[in-house]
């Protein structure tokens, strides 16, 4: 094995149910619920956190001719890249990569075009809709609009696939696949997911989880120069194929964690915040922002972000555990990066 | 892109698996596909009334003794294709315990897939339209996330997983980021592979698009008529040379080049020119460090569609030359359908028996060649030759192309 190459965010793009950019992240009160209705029981509405779409810019992502027929999915993908290559010339794009790491993918296209050809006939079957329930349909129309040259991955899985996303980007670098690495991750709440966490019982009223959508994009360089803060990929991934192997896996995790280091908590309200609690009791703990719901892999990117942002000359270096809620678990290791940029600048600034 | 380490390690192939709707082994596959044996059939896993296109090139699902019924029945079919490909790689590679599991059990996963579980979504979203409350086994099993876990427990892996899911390019790119863990250390050994179940709504969706034919699937063929839409799963063990030998493991041949390129163009046709193709295969042949006419065979994407088949020939009549020869080429996917993000898997398998056998799978159903390519398809009856090096090139949905060179080992 080689050593383990340093990875540098040199920017970043939050859509959140909060707002618009890393300080969306990172207000002290938490945003607000809206409910949403199963569509099997229409009568039965969970609360959840949900971008608002209200907001003129999605106006202008709805009318790019790429997007007509995409839906919230890429829209909130594109938005939060956009945002992270603020000032990024066009030559520099072409050898930029590109990871999109999704979770539900475009379920909410798939569940359509299901509803559409069941109800109406095969043969009724609508061929605009059909390629844009592909996991990669989105990533396609991010690069695509947006100009990016290099090569281009979708990455499928729970919060942990993050972490696989982050070891992508330092092979693709380490290896000159790409010359710089867009790491981003979308999540859009349907009605079908809303009835698939129904299902598993993570809205069950006694518990805090909270279904939520956005998207995250880090830009990724192996050069400190002008980067907000250094991150690397744990060694190693855990994964757990039963409920019963969890608690001994996540142990097993907790033991291969550095001790002394601070932990961002994660899990505060997921069904596994408990577990995170019992097994990371002796870590000293850096306090988390208010809950933002759970949106799989694109709450890793947020986490991320709202640890980096807790990072000083007095506290270096942040561990963020990544608990994956159905199959693999992990941690980060973030650093400061002298005379970097933190605090990490506000929109507005980063797009000037 | 050239690599910017030094040296890297030699990335080696220990272990290849395969099920294909020719057959349910490396072995069965490969005889019948140089047989002609079309995998074309009536489908019946699901209903296809109102469909143009009612065939497909259905899989014959290989026994697995090592489960129980309950067990059997839980597993999408994607992981009943998955796990016998996987055992198969495994067992070559002498990493399959006599207990069946692996004997690396920290070796990680590298799986290729665009669909998952998709027949379990698809009763999930029945019982959501009937007004009912879903049921958890068929949402939890349908990610495909689910089938990494399907097989760490099926051979006791206990190392991480990542899924890749770039449409019809995305098991060429498991192998390529397989390969690339090893070249940069992230790896020693890593079981790659790709994966993929016929399901209705994938079905209904290409019927849609017209791009399914009712005819022979014929790619590369002026009178082609579109895509058979295939299932089936290849599983390849790849491991640093330094590693295989540490175990004293045979190496079968060595990968050694991979190149990804986007095509931005649209986000179902290719563009006209190819132009992603070529430096997909630019970038492959760079990092091989091998010169385009070493390359004894192409595996070509050939879907039978007519964009895709005018697009790739005439990327390869830009790289190759007019009138080229040499690669000669062809597409499988003309008797075992297109299986989409297991083709890259499957197609790197028998890109790689061609490279130790020396013979070739034949373009069949090509009887009036597209013009670019008509002296590069390989034709029934061709004698074998000597290869050194192949290639393996996959196009997909949304501009993903990838390029694997193949090389011979020792």
């Amino acid at each position: 094995m080689v050593d383990r190459l340093l990875l540098h965010a040199r920017a970043v793009g939050v859509v959140s149910p909060a707002g618009f950019g890393a300080e969306s992240l990172i207000q002290r009160t938490p945003p607000k619920e809206h409910a949403m209705q199963l569509s099997s029981s229409p009568s039965r509405s969970f609360p959840i956190f949900a971008v608002d779409r209200s907001h003129p810019r999605w106006r202008t992502w709805a009318e790019e001719p790429r997007l007509r027929r995409a839906g919230g999915l890429a829209q909130f993908l594109l938005e939060a890249i956009q945002q992270a290559l603020a000032g990024i010339d066009e030559p520099s794009r072409q050898r930029m990569g590109l990871i999109a790491v999704l979770n539900n993918g475009s379920i909410a296209h798939i569940a359509r075009f299901f509803s559409g050809y069941r109800s109406q006939g095969r043969r009724f079957a609508s061929p605009l809709l059909f390629p844009e329930t592909v996991y990669n349909a989105a990533t396609s129309h991010a690069a695509a609009v947006l100009g990016l040259g290099g090569p281009s991955c979708s990455l499928v899985g729970d919060e942990s696939a993050w972490i696989e996303g982050l070891r992508m980007a330092r092979v693709w670098l380490e290896l000159g696949h790409a010359s710089t690495v867009l790491l981003a991750a979308s999540e859009e709440i349907t009605t079908a997911s809303l009835a698939a966490f129904q299902c598993a019982g993570w809205l069950r009223g006694s518990r805090p989880f909270r279904p939520a959508e956005g998207a995250v994009a880090l830009l990724l360089t192996v050069q400190p120069e002008s980067a907000l803060f250094a991150l690397e990929a744990a060694p190693i991934s855990l994964p757990y194929t039963s409920r019963k192997e969890l608690l001994p896996v996540a142990a097993r995790l907790a033991r291969k964690m550095p001790t002394h280091l601070p932990v961002y908590p994660t899990a505060q309200g997921s069904w596994l915040g408990p577990l995170e609690k019992a097994v990371l009791g002796s870590h000293p703990v850096a306090e988390p922002y208010p809950y933002l719901g759970e949106a799989f892999p694109v709450s890793s990117g947020w986490q991320t972000i709202r640890a980096a942002t807790l990072l000083s000359e007095g506290r270096p270096e942040i561990l963020v555990p990544i608990w994956g809620s159905s199959h693999q678990l992990s941690w980060l290791h973030l650093r400061l990066v002298r005379r970097g940029r933190l605090p990490i600048p506000p929109l507005g600034r980063s797009e000037a | 892109m050239a690599s910017q380490r030094e040296a890297r390690p030699v990335v080696v192939v220990t272990g290849i698996g395969m099920v294909t709707a020719l057959g349910v082994d490396v072995a069965s596959s490969w005889d019948r596909m140089l047989e002609g044996k079309d995998g074309a059939r009536p489908v019946d896993l699901f209903a296809t009334e109102g469909c143009r296109c009612r065939s497909a090139a259905q899989a014959a699902l290989p026994p697995l003794p090592s489960l129980a019924p309950p067990e059997l029945r839980k597993l999408p079919r994607a992981s009943r294709l998955a796990i016998p490909a996987a055992r198969e790689a495994l067992a070559q590679a002498g990493l399959l315990a006599a207990d069946q599991r692996a004997r690396l059990p920290q070796m990680p996963l590298c799986l290729a897939t665009t669909e998952g579980g998709m027949e379990f979504g698809e009763r999930f979203l029945e019982e959501l339209l009937a007004g009912r409350k879903g049921r958890l086994q068929w949402v939890g099993r349908y990610q495909p996330h689910q089938q990494a876990i399907d097989l760490q427990r099926a051979f006791g892996l206990r190392g991480r997983s990542v899924v890749i899911a770039n449409s019809c390019s995305s098991g060429a790119d498991a192998l390529g980021y397989a390969a690339q863990m090893i070249w940069s250390g992230e790896a020693a050994c890593v079981l790659a592979g790709g994966f993929e179940a016929l399901a209705e709504t994938v079905f209904v969706g290409f019927d849609s698009l017209r791009i399914l034919t009712t005819d022979r699937c014929a790619p590369f063929d002026r009178g082609r008529t579109g895509l058979l839409l295939g299932e089936g799963a290849a599983f390849l063990i790849l491991e640093s040379l330094e590693h295989a030998s540490g175990r004293h493991a045979r190496p079968l041949c060595r990968i050694t080049g991979y190149g990804q390129a986007t095509d931005l163009h649209h986000l179902t046709q290719p563009a006209p020119d190819g132009s992603a193709l070529c430096r997909a295969i630019e970038s492959a042949l760079a990092q091989a460090k091998v010169e385009p006419e070493t390359i004894g065979y192409l595996n070509a994407h050939g879907t039978g569609t007519s964009l895709n088949d005018e697009s790739e020939a005439r990327a390869y009549s830009r790289f190759f030359g007019v009138g080229w020869q040499i690669p000669r080429m062809s597409s499988v996917k003309a008797m075992i359908g297109h299986t989409l993000g297991a083709a890259g898997a499957i197609e790197a398998v028998f890109s790689i028996l061609a490279l130790q056998t020396g013979r070739l799978p034949p373009q069949w159903n090509s009887v009036s060649p597209l013009p670019e390519v008509e002296q590069a398809l390989v034709r029934p009856g061709e004698s074998p030759r000597p290869l050194s090096h192949v290639m393996s090139a996959n196009v997909g949905f949304g501009g993903s192309n990838s390029t694997l060179v193949f090389s011979s080992h020792g």
